[in-house]
Formats: structure tokens, C-alpha cells, sequence
């Protein structure tokens, strides 16, 4: 395949310039969630021991806090922690490398499996300075490396016809994203489904069908394991998405409800069903989350208020892009180059699984429509190339450097500083303060807001084994499905820290949160170390009696 | 057999008539809650019509005092011809309101006809307006919004039939300018689209005579705007220069933050105004049913027309900047104008459905589907006006003005002195001057905002007050030193709205 110097030079500074924006700071900020240190520790239990730490051999569905989390970015981080050792790093690293391999892959689809290369390299600019990415790309929040299968999986498809080995790499792909991410197993189907619509020409084509009988075997090979998995535990599946649908919130039957009660005095039941009912009422609620997904506010202005998500007085998108998206819709739309219907199928399956469950707009969840989001931006941004205003070229550059600066600023160095609470700083802190002062101690009680056992058992490298002895686990769920570990060694960890119920005894370390800490503490109270956020405010206290 | 003409004069005199029906149907009593701006309007315009001066004595004012805030007049001047009509009640207030709003959907219909050329998309664009859940609520109580927006179409209408014929737009002059008098959003909006017609027409000599009208409509803002530094003070106080935001360049940022929650699809299509004066509980301005037609006429209009593009699309952003503008926002009454665009809009894609649709079964079936999602759509809001709205509504405090000064007329011969007090009192006093009918000379010669008669407004120190037996009117926080409570007014959720109290020295 020939391939103009010029635009091999381009791509590559892309990948360069992408690779330059994710890397700064690299293990610490944001400071490891709960969520990675989770996964990270996984990872590192099925390297020792072949078990996640809960000794299940080889699992396909993390137990992790009950909630049963896809287990590709464990996987993909094992040979990361064999090398480096289980630290932030080498958790993070595949997000990253995954991240920058989605923005070529990107590139390949437009460039290679359309046919428009400059829209391909407008695309790639486009993602690799797009905060969302960006973002995603330096954290280990499961989406980084499924959405780089999920790109592949759509190349592979693309590219079909190319090569035999591109059906494999579909259904290797595809298979992949299954295992990375809960609303992939949505995407997935629903996606393949659209894509069949889309080449439904091909339908009546027995050779077509030849060509996809061995991809269709390894792919069932590929699937077994989580079907056999759900066969014995539903749970592996279901876990989560039972916990977190629109159908578990209690906010559209209420609403019904209260309707319904209150024409219930005046009009006949049935008149009252026909205006007042839930699967109406859920049709409405599940579309309105769907278009809260594509609201301007949440992708260009105020972005995802949920932790670990949040990006200090930022879209998840740069605002610069807004412009360009309308008219690289429109034009989408109006001109429909190749592949225009597999970008808005890719548009729109992949906000479904977000707008079924409560607490929108998630980006985490709605993460992969990212890809779509960018490649119609670029095709917007191309008029620029194709009519060649100087001016507005200059001035579009000159507002997407503003815009990027600007970004760059409030994610490097307002973010600990504006939000330490939200991504909980210091955490790595008071792990080592206790780790430093234990040994004097019998028992160690921390409060749920100062620290969570992830954390201990990440930063210390617990044997898992050890840690499988030692567990003390909380039979109840919390109100989002949640397990808690009361504690495992001589740690304990309170669900909610009350100081008044705490036996104040000498011999125990306490960490609690700054608020937590009580007012009336008795004689005797020694505070061993104040631990602060990014800004300066305090924020644990570790003390004794 | 119906002649075409014929038959299109049905169906629109159907339509006038469903939009009447809808406007008119319980409207003394629904909302129940009669509202403090109308209440200030019914006792001014009474006051007009009777004496020619405002209740302050001021003759024929330029700005309506309700009685705090300046109103632009002309919703005042209506009023007083209704008053003179039907006499000083709740129907009177608000019958400018729903004549000029029920008469909006005939006038879009031309409007879209003639710009559009396409007569289905006229009809369609008329029975949404008519239907509008944005539209029909906001036309049902005494406020200024549904005239300026009536006078705007109405102008428009007449500007593209003046260019049609050649002829000088002098109806879209006089037409305008009601806006620009009837409501402070006209007031913005009318010279920013004159300025959008002007830069619209390419024909020369129309262009000249236009910037006769621009520079004419200019300068008798400016002159209306320096009149009165209250209204300035309003304008500023009430958009996002009032905000101390600092640095100033944030104001860019809060201006797109507003103008994307004016046109977001969850004010537009699912909840509306959250302030329920302004619409109704769960459910949007637009029926949720035309969010694919608003798409799909967007489209149509996009890749079929091209100055009727510039001109929609230029009122739809006109207007959704005007309401950016605001503090308040979303806000339906500010962008009620939005509802223009946003219906024609729709009647465009409903229009261009119905011809795709035309011989292919599927596509039959598909439309009709639409359909009934529609008719759905309307028979609900319908139910959530007529069925919910007064009983979702009547937490408001409002609600129980009416019945406060039924009890105060019926008691008030047995006192030397009534007093009332608290937070709402000057709300409270415009509420007793309607209620109580009284008469505007008599009050313009013996009251004022603290009190008329034997009523004292505010005025809480009863120990400088040498009555000897005192209603006293108070909000529930306030218990006087001595008295007896003889009656509670609550709202329908329960809460205490006033207490009366029974004071004897």
C-alpha cells in the first residue's frame, strides 16, 4: 500500500503531540480511584496466584465491590505489573498505549477503510486533543482499552473485503470489547445488528457467509467462557446493570404513582392507566436520558458532576468543536460519504446502554460515542480545508489553541486543587502514614470517607492468599449494590465512622475524615498526623488515645 | 364536492376555531390562581378606563405601574377596552391574552404559506400552535407575552406580502411597533428582526425605504428606553449584565450556558418551564412527538429553500438569544416568540412526512404510527391542563387571594381599622383594590400604596393605632401580642398561607 511521506509524517506527529498531552504526571493525577486500584489489584492477584482475590481461577467477570466488573483491563495490565510492579503506572499504562492506538486506528478507518485521508488526520488531530479521551486515556476506568476493540472490531468490518484475516480480527475484537465493559455487551449486538442492516446486500450471498464461518466458531469460543460463567452465577452479567438501571430508581414509578392517586379520585382506572402509565412513563424517562447524552451543556460546557469523572468548568468535549459538529452533521447527512450510516448507527447504539441507566449524563458510560462525536466534528472542520479561508483558518486555530491551553491549565493544575475531594487525594497517604506507624498498634479503624481497603491492599501488596484468610466481609449490599469489606489483618473499616460509637480504647489507630473527627474528643486525644488535599485544606486525621 | 378554496377555509376556520375553544374554555377560573401582574393590570386599566389616569393619578401613562415594576403599555390599553366590555374581573384581565393568542395560529398560517409555498405545511404549522402546550397556557392568564408575539407574526406576514406586491411594508411598520410597545422581549426583538428583514432583502429600493424604518424604529426605542430609567434599571437587572461575574469574558460562557438550556431538548420537548405560571408539570413546550418533525423540517428547509432558511432559522436564533439574555432561564415566556419557528418547523416536517409517505404502505403505516403519537400527545397535554394544572397550581399563594378578600368584605363593616401585613402586601393591596371593586377616583384622591379607606398596609406597630377593634391580616410567622385568630386561609398542600386575627382594645 503507497502512502504519501507527507501524511505518514502528519499521522505520526499526531501520535507524538497525542502521546505528549497524556503523559505529564502520569501516575499521579488524577490520584488512583478506587475502581483502577480494584482492577490493578486483580491483575496482580491472577499473576501470583491465577485467581482474582477471591480465588476465582482465570475469572471472566470481576467480583471486585460486588460488582462484577468486565475483566479485559485486568488482563491487559498483567504484563504492565510484571514488568513495572503493581503501582499506579503500570496500571494506567494500558489505557494509555490503548488510547493512543485508538487514535491511529481511527485514522486507519476514515483514511483507509473510507477512502478520505485528510478527514482521517483531522479526525485523529481531533481526538487526541479532545479532553475526553484525554481523560479516559490516563485513567484505568475499563473504557480505554474496550473502546480501542470496539474501533477495531468496526475496522475490521470495514475492511472486510480486504483481506481474510479482517473477518478474524472482527470477531476477535468484538469479542474483546464483551469482556471490557459492562454496556459493551449492549453495543456489541445491537451494533452488529445495524451493521448487517447496513450491508443487508450481502445477506443472500452464500460465499459472503463462507468467508464468516470460522470467525463465527472462534467468536463462540470466544463467548463461551462468560456464557458458561452466567450459567452458574447470572450475577457475571447481570451484576451491575440490575443495580444501576433507570428501572431500579424509584423516581418514574413515584411519579405514576402520584398521578395516578391523585386522578384516581375523579376519573375511571382504566382513563387513568391510559393517561398515567409506567411503560409510557419509561419511554419518556429512557429517551430523555438518551438525549441528555447529546445535550451541547453536558458535551461542550459543563460535562459529567460525577467523581471520578469531572473536569474542572469543562465539556467532555472542547467547545471549539461545536460549530464544527453541525456542520459535520448537516453535512454528513446532506453529502453521505461512505460509511455516513455506520457513524450514526455507531452514534447512536452507543448512548443506549447510558440513557437505561439513572444518574445522567454519565460520560464513563456513554464513553465510545466519543469515536462518532469526533469524526463527524472533523468532517465539519474539513470546509475549512476545502474552502480555504485564510482568516477563518487562522482564527479557528488561534480559538482551538485558546481552547486546548485553556483545558491543559484547568485539567493539570486546577483539578487536584478544585476537586482533591471528589478524586481523593492524599489516599495514597494515609496508606503509607499507617503503614508506618501500625506495628504499634493491635488494631487499625478507618473511616469509609478517609480510606477504602482497595487502597491498602493495592499500596501494600497484600498477599491475596493472606488477604482471602483474613477477609471480614459485610453480608448487606449498600443502596447502589455495593459490597463492603468490614476488614481483613487488623484493619477495620466502618461504613459510617461515629465517633461516639467507637470504644475509646488505647492500642487502636483511628483515620477518619477532617469533618469526621470529633469536636469533644476526650483527654488523651493525639493527633499523629494531619494529612491535606492539593489545596491545602486538611483532609484525614490519623490519631490515637 | 368542496371546492379546494372552500375546503381550506374549513379546515382553517376549524382550526381558529379549536385554538378559541382551547384559549377561552374556563378561563375566568382557570388558573385558579389569579397572579399579581394581573391583578396590577385589571386595577389600572380600570382605573384608565373610568378616570384616564392610573391609580397614582398619572394620566395616560407610557409605562404601567403593577405597582412596583414598569410594564410597556399597550397589554394596559387592551385591558382597559376589555374592562370597559366585560367589567373588572378575572375574564376581562385576560381576554387580550387569549384573543390575540387564539388568533396567532390563523396569522402563522399565512406566514408559512407564503414563505414556505407549501399550504400543508401552513395547516400543520397552525394546528401545533393552536394544540401548543407552551402556547395555550401562557395565553390563558393576563400577561403580555402571546401580543407581541401576535404582532411580530402578524408583521411578518405582512412584510412578505408587501414584497411580493412591491409595495411598501407599512402594516409590518405599525405591526412591529405594537411589539415593541406590547412586551419587554418585543422590545428587543423587534428592531434585532427588522434589522434581519432589512439584511434579508436584496431588492434595492426596498433595502432604502427599510433603513427609513430601522433607523425610525431605532431611534423611538432609544427615545422609549431613555424615558424611563426604571426600565433601563429592569432590562439590567433582569439579563445576564446584572450578574457580578467576573472576569467579564464569563459572560460569553454564561450567555451560551443560557442559550443552550433555551434550545435544549429537555426544556423543549420533556419538562418545560419549571415555574408552572409559565406551563404545565411533565411535559415539554413542544409535544414530544415533533421532535423528529422539527429535525426532519430542519432538514427539509436546509436542502430545499434558501432565503426561507436564513429567515427561520435567523428568528429561531433572534429570539433564543434575546431569552439567553435573561437570567432567568430557561424561560418560557421570554422565548415564547421561539414557538414561531419551532412550529413551522414541525408543520414543515409533518408536511414533507406526509408526501414521502404518499403510496408506500410502510411508509403509510409509519405516518400514521406518528399520528397517533401526536393525537396521544395532545389528548395528554389536554388532560394535564384542563385535569392537573389547577390542582398542581393551587399551592401557590395566590390561590387564596381571592378568598382572603371575600372574607375581609363580608367582615369588614364590624372593624374601625384593617390591617395587612406582611412580605406580599403591596401583591396583597392591588388584589383588594380588584376584588373589592373599588372605586379608582376615590382612590386616587384618599389612597395610596400604604392604604385607603379604613385599610392600613404594613404597618405592624399596633400601639400607635387608636382603633379599638382591628382585623389584622398577617403571614403565619407574624403572632401579634394580643388577639384572637378567627380564620386560616391554607393552601391545598396544607400549609397556612394568612391567618386572620381578631384584635379588640
Amino acid at each position: 500500500m503507497k502512502y504519501p511521506v507527507m501524511k505518514k509524517t502528519f499521522l505520526a506527529l499526531i501520535l507524538l503531540f497525542a502521546f505528549l498531552l497524556r503523559v505529564p504526571f502520569f501516575g499521579d493525577l488524577p490520584a488512583l480511584y478506587t475502581d483502577e486500584a480494584s482492577l490493578g489489584y486483580s491483575a496482580w492477584s491472577i499473576l501470583k496466584t491465577g485467581r482474582d482475590e477471591f480465588g476465582t481461577l482465570l475469572p471472566v467477570s470481576l467480583r471486585s465491590f460486588g460488582d462484577w466488573k468486565p475483566s479485559l483491563s485486568s488482563y491487559v495490565m498483567i504484563p504492565f505489573i510484571a514488568v513495572f510492579g503493581l503501582n499506579e503506572i503500570a496500571v494506567r499504562a494500558p489505557s494509555l498505549l490503548f488510547g493512543i492506538g485508538t487514535i491511529f486506528l481511527v485514522y486507519f478507518l476514515i483514511g483507509f477503510g473510507f477512502g478520505y485521508h485528510r478527514w482521517g488526520l483531522l479526525t485523529a488531530f481531533l481526538l487526541a486533543i479532545t479532553p475526553w479521551h484525554i481523560h479516559h486515556s490516563r485513567m484505568a476506568m475499563l473504557v480505554g482499552p474496550t473502546l480501542f476493540f470496539l474501533t477495531l472490531g468496526i475496522v475490521g468490518w470495514v475492511m472486510q473485503d480486504r483481506g481474510k484475516w479482517w473477518k478474524w480480527i472482527t470477531v476477535f475484537s468484538f469479542g474483546g470489547t464483551i469482556y471490557g465493559y459492562y454496556s459493551s455487551r449492549v453495543i456489541v449486538p445491537a451494533l452488529l445488528f445495524l451493521l448487517l442492516f447496513a450491508w443487508r446486500k450481502r445477506l443472500l450471498d452464500r460465499q459472503w457467509w463462507k468467508g464468516w464461518v470460522g470467525p463465527m466458531i472462534l467468536g463462540i469460543i470466544f463467548i463461551l467462557p462468560l456464557l458458561l460463567a452466567f450459567r452458574t452465577n447470572p450475577e457475571v452479567i447481570f451484576g451491575r446493570a440490575r443495580h444501576v438501571s433507570v428501572f431500579t430508581d424509584p423516581s418514574v414509578r413515584l411519579r405514576v404513582w402520584d398521578n395516578t392517586t391523585r386522578d384516581g379520585e375523579t376519573i375511571a382506572s382504566l382513563v387513568v392507566r391510559f393517561w398515567h402509565n409506567k411503560p409510557l412513563a419509561y419511554t419518556a424517562d429512557i429517551l430523555e436520558r438518551f438525549i441528555q447524552h447529546i445535550d451541547p451543556r453536558f458535551l461542550f460546557l459543563t460535562g459529567d458532576h460525577a467523581e471520578p469523572f469531572e473536569l474542572p468548568g469543562l465539556g467532555p468535549m472542547l467547545w471549539v468543536m461545536f460549530p464544527f459538529f453541525l456542520l459535520g452533521f448537516y453535512r454528513l447527512v446532506r453529502e453521505r460519504p461512505r460509511g455516513w450510516s455506520v457513524l450514526l448507527f455507531w452514534m447512536f447504539v452507543a448512548i443506549i446502554p447510558a440513557s437505561l441507566t439513572f444518574l445522567t449524563p454519565a460520560s464513563n458510560r456513554s464513553f465510545f460515542v466519543v469515536i462518532p462525536l469526533v469524526v463527524i466534528t472533523a468532517f465539519g472542520t474539513e470546509l475549512l480545508f476545502i474552502y480555504r479561508y485564510r482568516l477563518l483558518m487562522i482564527a479557528v486555530t488561534i480559538l482551538v489553541i485558546l481552547n486546548v491551553g485553556y483545558f491543559l491549565h484547568q485539567y493539570y493544575i486546577r483539578l487536584p486543587i478544585e476537586l482533591g475531594v471528589k478524586y481523593r487525594y492524599s489516599l495514597k497517604n494515609v496508606v503509607q502514614s499507617v503503614i508506618s506507624r501500625q506495628d504499634k498498634y493491635e488494631k487499625v479503624v478507618l473511616s469509609n470517607r478517609a480510606a477504602h481497603f482497595i487502597h491498602f491492599l493495592f499500596y501494600t501488596q497484600q498477599d491475596p492468599i493472606k488477604y482471602q484468610q483474613t477477609i471480614r466481609m459485610n453480608p448487606a449490599l449498600d443502596k447502589f449494590g455495593f459490597e463492603h469489606i468490614d476488614g481483613y489483618g487488623k484493619y477495620e473499616f466502618r461504613q459510617s465512622f461515629n465517633w461516639r460509637d467507637e470504644p475509646k480504647q488505647t492500642g487502636i489507630l483511628y483515620v477518619a475524615a477532617e469533618h469526621e473527627v470529633p469536636g469533644d474528643v476526650p483527654i488523651g486525644y493525639n493527633v499523629r498526623e494531619v494529612i491535606y488535599y492539593p489545596n491545602g485544606k486538611p483532609a484525614y486525621e490519623i490519631f490515637d488515645l | 364536492m368542496i371546492s379546494g378554496m372552500r375546503r381550506n377555509t374549513l379546515v382553517l376556520l376549524c382550526i381558529v376555531l379549536v385554538s378559541f375553544f382551547f384559549r377561552f374554555l374556563f378561563l375566568n377560573s382557570l388558573p385558579l390562581s389569579f397572579q399579581d401582574e394581573e391583578a396590577g393590570w385589571g386595577v389600572q386599566a380600570n382605573s384608565i378606563a373610568q378616570t384616564g389616569k392610573d391609580i397614582f393619578g398619572q394620566p395616560f401613562p407610557l409605562y404601567w405601574r403593577l405597582p412596583e415594576s414598569p410594564h410597556l403599555p399597550l397589554y394596559g390599553y387592551m385591558t382597559a377596552l376589555s374592562v370597559t366590555l366585560f367589567g373588572l374581573n378575572e375574564f376581562a384581565v385576560r381576554f387580550p391574552a387569549a384573543f390575540f393568542g387564539a388568533l396567532t395560529p390563523l396569522v402563522l398560517f399565512f406566514l408559512v404559506k407564503r414563505l414556505l409555498k407549501n399550504e400543508i405545511a401552513g395547516f400543520a404549522s397552525a394546528i401545533f400552535l393552536a394544540f401548543s402546550p407552551w402556547h395555550i397556557p401562557l395565553s390563558r392568564w393576563g400577561n403580555e407575552a402571546t401580543l407581541f408575539v401576535f404582532f411580530l407574526t402578524f408583521g411578518l406576514e405582512r412584510f412578505f406580502a408587501a414584497i411580493e406586491k412591491k409595495q411598501f411594508p407599512a402594516w409590518t411598520v405599525l405591526f412591529f411597533t405594537l411589539a415593541l410597545l406590547s412586551d419587554m422581549t418585543g422590545f428587543l426583538l423587534a428592531p434585532l428582526v427588522s434589522l434581519m428583514l432589512i439584511l434579508s432583502d436584496r431588492t434595492k429600493e426596498i433595502r432604502n425605504r427599510w433603513r427609513i424604518v430601522i433607523i425610525g424604529l431605532g431611534l423611538f426605542s432609544l427615545i422609549l428606553f431613555l424615558l424611563n430609567p426604571s426600565l433601563r434599571l429592569i432590562i439590567v437587572e433582569q439579563s445576564i449584565f446584572g450578574e457580578e461575574i467576573n472576569p467579564t469574558l464569563w459572560l460569553v460562557w454564561v450567555f451560551f450556558r443560557n442559550l443552550f438550556s433555551v434550545l435544549s431538548f429537555e426544556f423543549l420537548f420533556f419538562h418545560g418551564d419549571e415555574r408552572l405560571i409559565h406551563g404545565m408539570n411533565d411535559i415539554g413546550l413542544l409535544f414530544l412527538g415533533t421532535l423528529p418533525l422539527v429535525f426532519i423540517g430542519l432538514y427539509a428547509l436546509l436542502t430545499k429553500f434558501k432565503k426561507q432558511t436564513y429567515m427561520i432559522l435567523s428568528l429561531l436564533v433572534g429570539i433564543s438569544a434575546v431569552a439567553a439574555l435573561s437570567r432567568f432561564v430557561p424561560d418560557a415566556r421570554t422565548f415564547l416568540f421561539g414557538v414561531i419557528p419551532l412550529s413551522t418547523l414541525a408543520g414543515l416536517g409533518l408536511a414533507v412526512i406526509i408526501e414521502w409517505s404518499k403510496r408506500v404502505w410502510w411508509k403509510r403505516t409509519l405516518t400514521f404510527a406518528l399520528m397517533v403519537v401526536l393525537g396521544y400527545n395532545v389528548l395528554l397535554a389536554g388532560h394535564l391542563y384542563f385535569g392537573h394544572y389547577n390542582k398542581d397550581s393551587a399551592s401557590q399563594t395566590q390561590a387564596v387571594y381571592k378568598q382572603l378578600w371575600v372574607f375581609i368584605n363580608q367582615h369588614m363593616e364590624t372593624y374601625d381599622r384593617i390591617v395587612l401585613s406582611g412580605r406580599t402586601q403591596s401583591n396583597l393591596f392591588m388584589h383588594g383594590l380588584f376584588f373589592l371593586q373599588i372605586d379608582p377616583g376615590h382612590f386616587q384622591a384618599s389612597g395610596s400604596k400604604h392604604g385607603f379607606d379604613n385599610f392600613l398596609i404594613g404597618d405592624l406597630s399596633f400601639d400607635r393605632i387608636p382603633d379599638r377593634r382591628i382585623l389584622l391580616i398577617a403571614e403565619p410567622d407574624f403572632i401579634p401580642g394580643k388577639g384572637e385568630e378567627i380564620a386560616i386561609f391554607s393552601l391545598a398542600d396544607g400549609n397556612a398561607a394568612f391567618i386572620a386575627w381578631d384584635i379588640q382594645r
